[in-house]
C-alpha cells in the first residue's frame, strides 16, 4: 500500500508538473517580516534619542537647588511620555514583529526584549549624537504637533511654582534681571551674593538663561542658582532666530578657545628648546 | 553514484531538486514515521491519513529549496506534517477525539509521568488510561506523543511546534502533570 501512495504521489508530481518553489517565492514574507522589524527599530531609536534629547538637559545641580520633592515634581511634569511610549512601543511590536520571523520561535522573550531594547538603545545614541533627533524633532513640531509634545523637556522654563523658570533677559540690574518668558510674561529675577550663577559669560540682555529658586511675589522669582539654556532650547520665542544665532555664537567662540587650550600639547620633558637668535 | 540507502536525506534533497524521482526515496524513508505520527496525533481514517501524508509530500516537495541543513531533515518534514496535520484537523472543524494509540504506545506515555510499580495497575485498565490520554487537550498530547512516543529531544520539538524551548519544557511538565491527574480520576493510579 505505501508503495502505491508513493507511486500516486509521483505520478501527482510529473502529471502537474510540480516543482519546487523558488527560495524568494517561498521566504518573500520572512524578509516583510524583517524589513518591518528593521522599521520598528529605527522609530524606536529616534523616539528614543528625542528622549535622550528632552532627558539630558536635566543637571545634578537642580536636585541640589530644588530638593527631591519638587525636583522629582519637575520631572514628572516635564517627561518626554510620547516618546519614551513610543519608544516602549517599538520595544514590543519589535519583539512580535521578531517572533513571526523564520526562526524567532528559537529564541526567548528576554533575549529578544534584550536584542530590540539593545538596538534602539544603540542606534538611538548614534542618533543623538549625530543631532539628527533635533532636525526631526524640529520637523515634527514643525508639522503641527504641539511643540510641548515635541519638547516637553522645555516646559521646564515655565515652572515658578515648582522653582524653575527661564527666558531671554531684557534688563539686567545690580540686584535684579528681568526675563522675559516664551509665553511673553515678564519676570524679575531677584539674586545676591548667595546666588551661584554658572555662566560662561558676564549676563548681559538677549543671553537666554534658566532659573532655579523660589516664587517670591507676583511675577518675582529669587534666584538661587542661574546657568545657561540648553544649546537647543528654547525655540519657540518670537525672536529665536536672531537670539539663539548672537547666543550660541558667542558661546561657541567660548567653547572653542577653552576647547583649543585644554588640547594643546605641553613639550616633553626632555625636549630641548631650540636655540633663540 | 552512491547507494541510496545510504544517502544522506541532504544528499537525497540536493538529488531531488533535480530530479523528482529522487524524491521517492524520500517518501519511501519517512512514510512510515510520518504515517504513525499522523495516526497518533488524529482520529482519522486509514483514507484520511493517506490523503494528508499526499498532501504532506506535495508540499516538502515544492517547499525543498526551503530546507536548511542547519537543522535535520526528519525535524523540518515533521514540522510540515504537523502543520498540515492541523490544518486538516481545522477544515474538518472537529476536535481531534481520539488518538490510535496501541495499548504499548498508552503505557509508554503513561510510564514518561509516573512510577515504575503502579504499571502493574494500570496495565489493568486499559479503556481508563485511553480516556485518561484523551483527556489531555490536543497541546499537551501532542507533546507527550513528540517527546515519549517519537522520542525527539527537546530542540527538535521546539523546531516541529515552532515554539521557545522554555514552552517546550514547561508543556512537557504540565502535560505530565494533567496526564496523572488523569490517571488519578479514572482510578488507574
Amino acid at each position: 500500500m505505501q508503495k502505491d501512495s508513493i507511486k500516486n504521489i509521483m505520478e501527482t508530481i510529473k502529471k502537474d508538473h510540480i516543482t519546487p518553489k523558488t527560495i524568494f517565492q517561498i521566504r518573500w514574507k520572512s524578509y516583510v517580516f524583517w524589513f518591518v522589524w528593521g522599521c520598528i527599530m529605527i522609530l524606536g531609536a529616534i523616539s528614543f534619542s528625542l528622549m535622550i534629547l528632552n532627558v539630558l538637559d536635566v543637571r545634578p545641580e537642580f536636585f541640589h537647588h530644588l530638593g527631591i520633592g519638587r525636583y522629582m515634581r519637575v520631572l514628572f511634569v516635564t517627561a518626554p511620555y510620547l516618546w519614551f511610549f513610543l519608544a516602549l512601543t517599538a520595544v514590543v511590536s519589535g519583539f512580535f514583529t521578531f517572533r513571526k520571523t523564520r526562526r524567532g520561535y528559537r529564541y526567548s522573550m528576554l533575549f529578544v526584549s534584550s536584542i530590540s531594547v539593545l538596538v534602539i538603545t544603540l542606534f538611538g545614541a548614534v542618533v543623538h549624537m549625530s543631532k539628527v533627533n533635533d532636525h526631526i524633532g524640529k520637523g515634527i513640531a514643525n508639522g503641527g504637533v504641539p511643540r510641548n509634545m515635541v519638547f516637553p523637556a522645555e516646559g521646564r522654563l515655565g515652572q515658578p511654582d515648582h522653582g524653575m523658570l527661564g527666558g531671554r533677559v531684557a534688563e539686567v540690574m545690580e540686584d535684579r534681571l528681568i526675563i522675559e518668558h516664551p509665553n511673553g510674561d515678564q519676570w524679575t529675577i531677584m539674586f545676591d551674593d548667595q546666588t551661584q550663577i554658572d555662566l560662561p559669560y558676564t549676563i548681559s540682555e538677549d543671553a537666554m538663561i534658566e532659573v532655579v529658586g523660589e516664587l517670591s511675589g507676583d511675577n518675582i522669582f529669587y534666584a538661587k542658582f542661574i546657568r545657561p539654556l540648553p544649546e537647543r532650547m528654547p525655540r519657540s520665542f518670537e525672536e529665536e532666530k536672531n537670539m539663539e544665532g548672537d547666543f550660541h555664537d558667542e558661546r561657541s567662540k567660548r567653547r572653542d578657545a577653552i576647547t583649543n587650550e585644554k588640547i594643546m600639547p605641553l613639550p616633553p620633558q626632555d625636549s630641548v628648546m631650540p636655540p633663540t637668535e | 553514484m552512491t547507494n541510496s540507502n545510504e544517502s544522506t536525506d541532504k544528499e537525497l534533497v540536493e538529488s531531488a531538486k533535480a530530479n523528482p524521482d529522487a524524491f521517492g526515496l524520500i517518501m519511501d524513508r519517512y512514510w512510515h514515521r510520518l504515517f504513525c505520527y499522523t495516526r497518533r496525533l488524529t482520529y482519522f481514517s486509514q483514507e484520511d491519513i493517506e490523503d494528508v501524508m499526499q498532501e504532506v509530500f506535495i508540499k516538502v516537495y515544492r517547499f525543498l529549496n526551503d530546507y536548511d541543513d542547519s537543522f535535520a531533515f526528519s525535524t523540518w518534514i515533521y514540522q510540515i506534517t504537523r502543520n498540515t496535520v492541523i490544518d486538516e484537523i481545522r477544515k474538518k472543524k472537529a476536535r481531534p477525539q481520539a488518538m490510535q494509540l496501541d495499548t504499548e504506545e498508552m503505557m509508554t506515555v503513561l510510564r514518561s509521568s509516573m512510577d515504575v510499580e503502579k504499571e502493574v495497575h494500570a496495565k489493568e485498565s486499559m479503556t481508563n488510561l485511553q480516556k485518561a490520554i484523551e483527556g489531555l487537550p490536543f497541546k499537551y498530547r501532542e507533546i507527550l506523543t513528540l517527546r515519549f512516543l517519537e522520542e525527539k529531544d527537546y530542540n527538535e520539538i521546539m523546531d516541529i511546534m515552532q515554539i521557545p524551548k522554555g514552552t517546550v519544557a514547561s508543556l512537557i511538565n504540565r502535560g505530565r502533570k494533567m496526564l496523572l491527574e488523569e490517571a488519578h480520576k479514572y482510578d488507574i493510579i
